[in-house]
């Protein structure tokens, strides 16, 4: 009875408090845009320490969802957490793709856009290879970019990454083996409401019902309704997927999981793991459910490099962006491994 | 809590009259205690009323939880408060869980980028006559006749689009049976994790409604994830996505017919034009890196090498 009195108000309390969090915008670190193209764009952080004399780290996201993520709000910032530890810190930021880029495939993102931004970096700062970030999907895509040009790569750091697609625990896979891609692509885009009501049904009574009932239970702490709306918002911001990538994405690596196999080819040319051998990086979260453990392990027996780490963090998916835990490990723990990487200076 | 009501947001002032009457409500209590139960109303009614869309979000889980809280009071504070012993209280949840399954599973199989209307096939049919693609009087059937004269290519057209309807009807249908199933299972399941308390078994705790709620999510999560990790769901998913989407491709035809009728640009062509630029692009792309390019010598010559960094690998020419 006393809880349910204390459920009302606290829900009242939750409501208001929400109205005044609507308008909370993410972000926070600041970054010039540095190059662009079509509707990507590259980004620079300004730094926030003295430099701790790393080659520079290019971070490349998923096309999923906005790479705001990374950098939150103050204290949920990976990239925050990346200056403060004098890194040089680069981002690509794919954009929202609309109708004119529903043709635009993987060779166009990876040999094409992210190519294009290793080299504006390799370009401005005069040097040999920069230190690639992939995230999620966009860690896939630095596999892919590293096995093709590893001449530009000097590390390569995998976070949440998905190499095998096929293992037991990927709900995900599961369910587009029997998806015909033909049908799919045929309306064009794949809108981003679409993708978010897929990754809705993985876990359905947690993320639409009970998230919301822990909201009004921890709901009248201001800063904490801030935080929600800032997650929520990017949760729900997901840009469509141009069709022509995501029909590859979809057939070439959940359904025919080809990174495994060897069998990918890219602009004409083989996507062979076994290329990779600079220094390898690869961060999985341990709770992952859209990532699950057992599609990034597999990395570390189908590269070539001889200096491979992996690191389990002990967080989900989500968490691995901006959970204490992972605010406190991921940032310190991937500055000591590049700076552990870094040729002394003559 | 606020009592300003002048803010111009209609949710502001919504929700301020909601607190407002809440607050009324909470005053009688004491006179009044059978009034407790009005509590749980507060979330329907304000449900009612016109909150902001992105608000809706909200709706399935209190409701959910609200009805749990009105079934905890019945059970705990009516007036036959002795039969509430562990066992009954969690057969009347499990009922409460049931009825909401049910709701939901009439609910189920629209994708969100993909959303019928009530009726699709008299709604499609009024369209299609509208824009003169169909006679007024013909009707959306998907039977086995022969097309024949000189409407052939649209009645078959319409055969199909009927037959497409059907078929993701039915997926739907079944998407429904397997969730009505899994609320059976889970809350059986449900049942029995909170009977287990009674005779001292590790489970839920019935003192509080949040924990009884956090119980309900995880059985829910556990039997959901069993079911949906089975290739007969897997299969039932992707055949929900084949079949919306084959509708989606049929009204996509149907719309781009119409648009040719009236010398409208269609999709088919903007597709022609982007993929000509695309190709250009590439073929740009590739004359201004080939050696033998203008540009690539004039570059080539009026650039200078970069001085590497000291202790920085020097970069390899070989670019894409």
């Amino acid at each position: 009875m006393a809880e349910m009195l204390e459920f009302g108000r606290r829900l009242g309390a939750t409501l208001t408090g929400l109205g005044s969090a609507a308008h909370t915008r993410p972000g926070c670190s600041a970054k010039q845009r540095v190059w662009g193209e079509d509707k990507v764009a590259l980004y620079r952080y300004e730094p926030l320490t003295r430099p701790a004399g790393i080659a520079p780290v290019l971070i490349c996201y998923a096309l999923v969802n906005r790479p705001y993520m990374m950098d939150l709000q103050a204290d949920r910032s990976l990239i925050r957490g990346f200056l403060n530890a004098g890194l040089d810190v680069y981002l690509i930021d794919w954009g929202y793709p609309d109708g004119a880029d529903r043709l635009n495939d993987l060779d166009d993102y990876i040999n094409g856009y992210l190519h294009r931004c290793v080299q504006h970096v390799l370009d401005s700062q005069q040097i040999a290879g920069v230190n690639l970030l992939g995230v999620c999907q966009g860690g896939t895509f630095s596999l892919c970019y590293t096995a093709l040009h590893p001449q530009h790569v000097k590390n390569l750091i995998t976070m949440v990454t998905p190499v095998d697609f096929k293992t037991p625990e990927n709900l995900l896979s599961k369910w587009v083996q029997g998806l015909n891609l033909d049908l799919l692509v045929q309306g064009g885009n794949v809108s981003g409401d679409c993708l978010n009501g897929i990754y809705l049904s993985l876990m359905p009574f947690r993320l639409t019902q009970q998230k919301y009932i822990d909201l009004v239970q921890a709901g009248e702490d201001q800063r904490q309704l801030e935080n929600f709306m800032r997650m929520e918002r990017w949760i729900f911001d997901s840009p469509d997927q141009a069709a022509a990538a995501l029909r590859q994405f979809i057939q070439w690596f959940y359904q025919e999981n080809r990174l495994v196999d060897g069998s990918l080819m890219l602009g004409k040319r083989q996507v062979d793991l076994r290329r990779i051998v600079q220094p390898v990086l690869n961060i999985y979260a341990s709770k992952d459910h859209l990532v699950p453990p057992s599609a990034s392990v597999p990395l570390a027996r189908l590269v070539g490099s001889a200096d491979y780490t992996p690191l389990a963090v002990d967080v989900g998916h989500i968490g691995m962006y901006v959970s204490a835990r992972a605010q406190q490990e991921v940032p310190s723990k991937i500055a000591a491994w590049l700076g552990a990487r870094e040729k002394p200076r003559p | 809590m606020t009592d300003d009501t002048s803010h111009a947001d209609p949710w502001t002032a919504t929700v301020a009259q909601m607190q407002q009457e809440l607050l009324q409500r909470w005053l009688k209590l004491s006179a009044a205690p059978a009034e407790v139960s009005a509590l749980f109303e507060w979330w329907p009614k304000l449900a009612e009323t016109a909150v902001p869309l992105s608000f809706q979000q909200f709706g399935p889980a209190w409701e959910l939880y609200f009805s749990l809280g009105r079934t905890m009071l019945q059970e705990l504070g009516g007036g036959d408060a002795q039969a509430a012993d562990p066992a009954s209280r969690a057969r009347a949840f499990a009922t409460v869980m049931e009825t909401w399954f049910e709701q939901l599973g009439s609910q189920l199989g629209q994708l969100p980028n993909f959303r019928l209307p009530p009726d699709p096939q008299q709604w499609w049919q009024t369209l299609m006559q509208a824009s003169g693609s169909m006679p007024s009087g013909a009707a959306l059937k998907s039977g086995d006749f022969a097309a024949l004269g000189l409407t052939r290519e649209r009645q078959e057209a319409w055969q199909k689009f009927a037959r497409l309807l059907a078929q993701y009807q039915q997926v739907q249908t079944k998407l429904a049976q397997q969730w009505i199933k899994i609320g059976a299972e889970a809350t059986k399941k449900f049942a029995a994790r909170v009977s287990a308390t009674s005779t001292g078994a590790p489970g839920a705790s019935m003192e509080s409604l949040k924990g009884l709620y956090d119980v309900w999510i995880e059985c829910a999560e556990e039997v959901y994830g069993s079911v949906a990790h089975s290739p007969e769901y897997a299969h039932l998913i992707a055949e929900l996505a084949n079949s919306s989407n084959a509708v989606r491709a049929e009204q996509q035809r149907e719309l781009e017919s119409w648009a040719r009728q009236f010398d409208l640009p269609t999709r088919a062509e903007i597709n022609s034009l982007h993929q000509q630029v695309k190709e250009l692009r590439a073929q740009m792309r590739a004359q201004a890196s080939s050696p033998s390019s203008p540009k690539s010598k004039s570059m080539s010559k009026s650039k200078p090498k970069p001085k590497p960094k000291r202790g920085v690998r020097r970069r390899p020419r070989n670019r894409k």
